[in-house]
């Protein structure tokens, strides 16, 4: 038999076993709820379709810091010092405290009036409240001089649940103050927010930590079944097929589901009003490496397995530590082996940025090579694996 | 014989005799040692020595397009270069050789990519506006793609006009706040994840462990036709998962303290229960879902699906009728309370409510279903 032949008969058995492996993985009911259910209902959560997901960088309206049923409201404790005058007409402390009263009505925040800091002290230290400001005296004598007007806010930090959307509420608050009565300051900032889109701003500004973390952690924790799961598979063993045949129709069946869930994560986001700056095209393939680089650890760790509880472990295992090294280690040497960092600085430069892929060609490298070597690793480690038959 | 099988005694040995067969097998277990204890002493390192990395990656660069050209501008110009508190970078059109309407151009070209994170105009009129009106405005253009970098170059900028007003003595009608965050001592990055970190680990590990409990216990069947009650094999089991437990909320706090100073203000008690509670109620959501798996790798994943959506409901979908009911939420916020406010476990007692319910609900589950439903063992 000539090697065209060899080859021509080695690929249709490839065919065959990508087809066994498609069919398997398509009657797993759990593989595919993580392969595609989970993951689309995490494009759903950030698409804002279930609500709000943190705060609006836009956001400066009554209307849009009020959260609605999915935001928690924010204590603030209000004590109005304020005995000074000077500005014709209004009394500036009170105007500022029935901002903060209107607030109050549509929905942004619960607000306890007092006299006392040390009464608003004890509330802040027991978690009753989250913040509080007071208007100190002098204060509407001070604007009306053309002099700023320092308010005290403090914050309790222990509740960061709440931190954020506290101190947004008093940012707006005091902007809304600020615009109506026309005190702009020395500099009235006119600040552009450049480069996000108008529509689905949750989805772009999570993009570089989303989509790798998802789609390695579907891949590899579906792949990671794929040989230490697969029991008839000792059986091929008596067929012509080979061992390489067999991880390369794992691998391309699992790269088939990975790519249908990357166009169905795509056109979702897209269609929740997600833009990017770079191609789609480019945005597709950093997805497919990405995808393929989390197919080929999960295979890995299969190979490595005895057992499919084991293979489960080593995946958390290796994914809480990815997590961790992300978010905690500072050497990008050490980062650049792990393909969620990776994937992170390429979504970040080319598909956000709209920077050409050969600036970030490094990351590119790094996840290739570990494609190469996972790959060459799961084979060689399940290939001196005995056939139990 | 009916009755001394039924007698408080006999079931007391029983449930003893169970407890100790499943710590002889648990302690055996080589992989279940390293998941409770060796994970969460590497996790907590990890923590306590390391740093946010992810807000150290981009560098803050701001471009300063001066088509005033007074000596006002140059002040402002100055107190950006020479007297900004942070760290960044900051560059004028001499710096690249180019006319302001040039380097406008330039700016808006480069704002998207890496070199640029923020431009400030300073308008014709600058010093005009200044010195007859008091105020000018302050055209700022800030990329948002890397929002972290995109805050810092933010407060850079509102640092930098800060100073340059207290330098320059001009003032006009504004409000400005420093907040003040309180408690006052700094809270480091462990310190900061510590309550909803423990909750975290502890909930993690023992509810993995216990996903096995069921599913994985081979000679369960010939158990149960010893005189051995199916409740009291479920008492069993969550009391040598308890024990284990115990050890391992002990092991953390111990590390927090000692290990990386976290300071509780509570007593080691309060929090070791608070914690303990816990740990129970994922002992018995394991359980149940060991109970309810037909293999060990469903039950696993089963305990996979769970805990992913639990996070993302506690940390960022946040739906109050739901999120009330998980015992990450409920721990996190007792354990700030306890450990940081100083409060007493009687002033928690709502979160512990809520962890105890819902403890209830699912011992319950796991009664019922292991008594009447579970089809291997009737």
């Amino acid at each position: 038999m000539g090697m065209l032949e060899k080859l021509k008969k080695a690929l249709y058995r490839i065919y065959g076993l990508y087809f066994k492996e498609i069919r398997v993985l398509l009657k797993d009911k759990f593989a595919m709820l993580i392969i595609f259910a989970l993951p689309v209902f995490l494009v759903l959560v950030l698409g804002e379709v279930f609500g709000g997901v943190g705060g609006d960088v836009e956001s400066t309206s009554v209307e849009s810091i009020a959260g609605g049923d999915t935001m928690e409201i924010p204590k603030i404790g209000l004590i109005d010092l304020d005995l000074s005058e000077g500005f014709p007409n209004l009394d500036l402390s009170s105007v500022f405290v029935n901002k903060c009263k209107l607030y109050e009505s549509s929905g942004a925040l619960t607000i306890v009036e007092s006299n006392n800091q040390t009464e608003l002290d004890t509330l802040l230290g027991t978690g009753v409240l989250n913040g509080y400001l007071i208007i100190p005296d002098m204060f509407e004598y001070n604007l009306s001089i053309h002099f700023p007007a320092i308010i005290i806010v403090t914050l309790d930090i222990l509740d960061q649940t709440l931190l954020e959307s506290t101190q947004s509420v008093i940012d707006t608050i005091i902007e809304d103050f600020k615009e109506e009565n026309n005190f702009t300051g020395v500099f009235n900032y006119e600040i552009t927010r450049a480069n996000i889109p108008e529509t689905g701003q949750t989805l772009f500004l999570g993009a570089p930590i989303f989509f790798p973390m998802v789609l390695f952690a579907s891949a590899a924790l579906t792949s990671a079944q794929l040989i230490v799961s697969d029991i008839p598979k000792d059986r091929m063993s008596l067929t012509p097929a080979n061992k390489f045949e067999i991880t390369l129709g794992k691998l391309l069946a699992m790269q088939t589901l990975m790519t249908l869930l990357i166009v169905l994560m795509l056109v979702l986001s897209f269609f929740l009003g997600m833009t990017v700056r770079g191609s789609v095209l480019d945005f597709f393939w950093i997805l497919f490496v990405i995808a393929l680089s989390g197919v080929t650890f999960g295979l890995f760790v299969s190979a490595i397995a005895r057992v499919p509880l084991e293979a489960l472990q080593f995946f958390i295992f290796a994914f809480i530590f990815q997590i961790i090294g992300v978010l905690f280690v500072q050497d990008e040497n050490i980062l650049r082996f792990l393909p969620m960092f990776d994937g992170y600085k390429i979504v970040i430069s080319v598909v956000l940025r709209g920077q050409s892929p050969l600036s970030v060609s490094i990351y590119y490298i790094y996840l290739y090579v570990e494609f190469f070597l996972l790959f060459v690793g799961a084979y060689l480690i399940y290939n001196r694996k005995r056939a139990l038959l | 014989m009916s009755q001394e099988i039924r007698s408080l005694k006999e079931r007391r040995k029983r449930i003893f005799g169970l407890v100790r067969k499943e710590l002889d097998t648990l302690v055996k277990d080589k992989i279940s040692m390293f998941i409770l204890f060796i994970i969460p002493v590497i996790i907590i390192a990890i923590i306590g020595f390391g740093e946010i990395s992810l807000e150290t990656f981009g560098s803050v660069n701001i471009w300063i397009i001066d088509y005033d050209e007074s000596d006002k501008s140059q002040e402002f110009i100055d107190t950006f270069k020479y007297n900004t508190t942070t760290d960044v970078s900051v560059k004028t059109k001499e710096d690249f050789n180019m006319t302001a309407k040039e380097f406008e151009e330039y700016a808006l070209e480069k704002l998207p990519t890496e070199d640029l994170s923020a431009y400030i105009v300073l308008v014709q009129n600058f010093s005009q506006n200044l010195n007859v009106n008091g105020k000018t405005e302050l055209p700022i253009y800030i990329d948002y793609i890397d929002f972290i970098t995109a805050f810092v170059a933010q407060a850079s900028i509102i640092d930098g006009t800060v100073n340059y007003q207290l330098a320059n003595l001009q003032f006009e009608s504004d409000i400005f706040y420093f907040p003040v965050m309180k408690p006052q001592e700094s809270l480091n990055l462990l310190s900061s994840a510590t309550p909803f970190l423990t909750g975290i680990i502890i909930f993690a590990c023992m509810n993995l462990i216990t996903t096995q409990a069921i599913v994985g216990d081979k000679p369960l069947k010939r158990l149960l036709t010893t005189p051995t009650f199916r409740f009291e094999v479920i008492i069993g089991k969550i009391l040598a998962y308890t024990i284990i437990a115990i050890f391992q909320i002990v092991l953390i706090l111990v590390i927090l303290e000692i290990g990386f100073g976290v300071q509780f203000r509570c007593l080691f008690i309060e929090i070791f229960l608070m914690l303990l509670l816990l740990a129970v109620n994922s002992v018995v959501i394991g359980i149940f879902f060991s109970s309810i798996s037909s293999s060990r790798l469903q039950s696993s994943q089963l305990f996979l699906f769970f805990f992913i959506m639990m996070l993302l409901i506690t940390q960022i979908v946040r739906i109050p009728g739901i999120v009330n009911f998980l015992p990450l939420e409920q721990s996190r916020a007792a354990f700030t309370d306890l450990a940081f406010r100083g409060k007493s476990l009687i002033e928690v007692w709502p979160n512990l409510l809520n962890i105890t319910l819902v403890t209830l609900v699912f011992f319950a589950i796991n009664i019922i279903y292991f008594q009447y439903i579970k089809k291997e063992f009737i």
